[in-house]
């Protein structure tokens, strides 16, 4: 093409750039969905955080007692385990057992004569002892060992 | 000039930041609503075709070579034995013997799934007043946490155990045939979700629900006084 038949800077005037995008609308939309997703991060990582075993640490601890008996109602001696924890405890003699520092929430307590083991589901306040009262742990038991 | 540079330098900052906070949220919703991303990204390439993840899927034992046995790791240091394309192990009749396998587990693409064992044998090596019987392991953490189907042949019963530091918490239990005892067993043991169901040669014979395993190894057990012996061994995922 000569330069001759070159369009003129004038056949452009209208419409050969687009006006400039507005700056402060582009800056606000992106705000905008920057703290959508800054928000939703967080609420994610909030439920993360009260799913944790930390968040029950922080959630506080309480106690939990009562007392064991075999199938005739005799106080035994049983060892307690908090499932999904290290803590774990003894009864005595006459089957009262105590266990503190049990992190607060739903609680799966094992109490085992021996080998075999009764399970009890105990909800565990903050700063509240819970009495779990007269629990009758297998004795007799068919064992598979 | 210098100014169009500082805007276009903003612009990829801008994407940058946007996109590894999809990445972040996306990834903490996986996390939170329990799903796998390798079990999410294997799903995903098997339905484009892909081979990767479904050469891994499956987890099976025909125990007709040594090197079947490799998997297998014992909590006592004996080794299993192969007789006759089977996995074998003999009882001291003092203790029970363990032999988890991790390698099968972790090929697995989900913690659903379900394990079968084909040519059960039991039979009483050592007479004394130990139990005789075979178990297996599954959602085990070790051997002394997890999940058991036991088949016990001098009792004639099977149960589902939950195994808590070492304590036996029993989940359920049903009476079985004598006759048991003197024929080559089909057990098929599904574990989906938070319930467990065992099926002898096809029929549904018993069921357990928990909740307290979500995940583990599998695993097989010789009770102390019984020689078992297994023709075969396969776990695969429990497709929804």
């Amino acid at each position: 093409m000569s330069l001759e038949d070159s369009p003129s800077l004038e056949d452009f005037s209208d419409d050969f750039l687009s006006p400039p995008p507005d700056k402060a609308d582009k800056k606000k939309r992106f705000s905008v969905t920057l703290v959508a997703l800054v928000l939703l991060i967080v609420i994610l990582l909030g439920i993360n955080f009260a799913q944790s075993g930390a968040y029950a640490q922080l959630a506080g601890k309480g106690s939990l007692s009562g007392y064991a008996v075999n199938e005739s109602g005799d106080a035994i001696l049983v060892e307690i385990f908090v499932f999904g924890t290290d803590i774990a405890g003894l009864s005595g003699d006459d089957g009262y057992f105590e266990i503190e520092n049990i992190p607060a929430g739903e609680r799966s307590i094992i109490i085992a004569y021996g080998d075999i083991a009764t399970e009890k589901i105990a909800s565990i306040n903050a700063g509240a002892k819970t009495d779990l009262g007269s629990v009758t742990v297998p004795t007799e038991l068919e064992t598979d060992y | 000039m210098k100014k169009g540079k500082e805007l276009s330098g903003q612009g990829l900052v801008e994407y940058a930041l946007i996109l590894a906070g999809v990445a972040l949220a996306a990834i903490l919703i996986l996390n939170i609503s329990g799903i796998s991303v390798r079990e999410t990204y294997c799903k995903a390439v098997i339905a484009l075709g892909g081979k990767a993840c479904d050469e891994n899927k499956d987890c099976s034992f025909a125990f007709d070579d040594s090197s079947d046995l490799d998997a297998w790791e014992s909590n006592s240091g004996n080794e299993l034995s192969l007789e006759d394309g089977k996995a074998c192990i003999t009882g001291d009749g003092k203790s029970a013997q363990s032999y988890m396998n991790s390698r099968c587990t972790d090929s697995l693409l989900s913690d659903d799934y379900s394990i079968s064992l084909s040519g059960v044998t039991v039979d009483e090596v050592i007479d004394n007043d130990k139990n005789t019987g075979f178990d297996t392991w599954f959602r085990a953490k070790d051997d002394n946490n997890g999940y058991l189907f036991i088949y016990n042949s001098r009792t004639d019963y099977v149960r589902f155990w939950k195994v808590v530091n070492g304590k036996w918490v029993r989940l359920s239990q049903k009476k079985v045939p004598a006759n048991w005892g003197n024929q080559e067993l089909n057990f098929k043991i599904d574990v989906k979700g938070d319930t467990f169901t065992a099926y002898q040669d096809g029929e549904e014979i018993l069921q357990a629900s928990d909740g307290a395993y979500t995940d583990g190894e599998i695993g097989m057990r010789n009770k102390p006084s019984s020689k078992s012996c297994i023709g075969d061994i396969s776990v695969e995922n429990i497709s929804e």
